[in-house]
């Protein structure tokens, strides 16, 4: 509610640098005395939770501006675009000395955190997936459960384990099954609900995902991807969570090129929180959550078995 | 993700949901469009035999894709470490936006 409002977006462009970074990484990262660690961390000394969550302001020099995370739980965007004009009226306000540093830090000497690694792992693919719950009694905005909030996630998959969804033999009506690891490697990777939790591979408890060849036209084959998956959490960490779902999906394979034109996969599921979650929360604990996920860029010659080159050079 | 799963503790993970969940609830959402025409098809889709149906893959897609406004934040910038935006903000003479949680604007939750 703060990140897409288009005001707060268009200072944060015109008015300042962005980063995106996770507070978790930097209190645990194994170089506490790295510059960048430093910073951070004498950057956050005097903030109200120290180093912590939140949406925070400052001059490459270290100086704290303020904060753009008013109005919690329900973050307010008038609040942010508020704090973001002070803070730019403070940083204009102050001397060159204040505002930045005598030198800028060496990236190759001075860095406390890696740089992401984003690209996908070789021998993998990529499924981009948004996901956003129904309407359930007693939602509030507050929960990141309400259906206004739409989360974007990925999972990096075995290229295999699609490539597997082919039937071998390429004729309308061939059905196959999915690797049930797929499954759980999705499920592992809480595709199915809102947010993060702990799922392990004996707590599905039915998963099938059955992959049909619908047509066949030249290149083309397209497939329709159906499938149950239940799950009852045991384990420490998510104890009493469940999902209950049914899966889906539409995809179609290029024979010639032997990979993906296009893969989508879908579920439309009951998920229910842990123990531990439900008296936290406003609202029924269990929803139902619709997930989407496609199939993302494909590197040349990850598609599938290690083969797919780039068409454009097979001409 | 599923790497990820692999080299985190899974107290580690509890700890970051929970603060994902925060994340996520900031980075994302929109009040429009929860009540549009395929938002309510999939509302009332699951019935007493939904089980056995087959989902409609058009719906579900369309229910569950974000909405423009709810793309607003991929169309900044966003640095992924502290040490880039210093950099990048030294040079520029500018301040920082420093937006810290695990599962940012960036989707990699």
């Amino acid at each position: 509610m703060v990140a897409n409002d288009p005001r707060f977006a268009e200072l944060v462009k015109r008015d300042f640098v962005a980063v995106a970074a996770s507070d978790v990484d930097y209190a645990h990262v194994a170089d506490q005395d790295a510059w960048e660690t430093r910073w951070v961390r004498d950057l956050l000394a005097n903030a109200e939770h120290g180093l912590f969550q939140g949406i925070y302001l400052a001059t490459p020099s270290g100086v704290l501006l303020g904060r753009a995370d008013g109005g919690w739980p329900t973050y307010d965007p008038a609040i942010a675009v508020r704090a973001l004009a002070d803070a730019s009226r403070r940083y204009a306000s102050m001397s060159k000395e204040e505002r930045l540093l005598e030198h800028a830090p060496d990236p190759a000497t001075d860095r406390g955190l890696a740089p992401p690694d984003d690209r996908v792992p070789a021998g993998r693919l990529r499924l981009e997936a948004t996901k956003r719950t129904k309407p359930f009694r007693g939602m509030s905005t507050a929960d990141v459960r309400h259906p206004q909030h739409v989360h974007f996630d990925r999972v990096d998959v075995p290229a295999e384990m699609l490539r597997a969804l082919v039937p071998e033999r390429l004729v309308a009506g061939a059905e196959v099954e999915a690797d049930p690891h797929l499954l759980f490697l999705l499920a592992e990777a809480s595709l199915f609900q809102p947010e993060c939790s702990v799922w392990r591979e004996e707590e599905l408890v039915r998963r099938s995902l059955t992959a049909r060849i619908v047509s066949v036209d030249a290149d083309r084959v397209v497939l329709a991807l159906d499938g149950h998956l239940a799950m009852r959490a045991e384990n420490e960490w998510n104890r009493g969570a469940s999902y209950d779902g049914r899966l889906g999906g539409r995809a179609v394979w290029n024979r010639r090129y032997e990979r993906f034109d296009a893969f989508e996969f879908v579920a439309l599921g009951a998920h229910t929180l842990r123990e531990s979650e439900r008296r936290n929360r406003p609202g029924a604990p269990t929803c139902d959550v619709a997930v989407h996920a496609v199939l993302g860029a494909q590197p040349p010659g990850e598609g599938s078995q290690g083969s797919a080159a780039d068409p454009a050079r097979r001409r | 993700m599923a790497s990820l799963r692999r080299t985190v503790p899974p107290t580690a993970l509890v700890a970051r949901a929970v603060a994902a969940a925060v994340a996520i609830a900031v980075a994302s959402g929109s009040t429009a469009g929860i009540a549009g025409p395929a938002r309510c098809a999939v509302a009332q889709e699951r019935t007493a035999d939904a089980d056995e149906a087959p989902l409609d893959v058009a719906a579900i897609a369309a229910y569950a894709a974000p909405s423009a406004r709810d793309l607003v934040h991929r169309s900044v910038d966003w640095l992924p470490t502290a040490l880039d935006g210093i950099v990048a903000a030294q040079a520029a003479d500018k301040p920082i936006v420093l937006w810290l949680y695990f599962g940012g604007p960036l989707g990699d939750c």
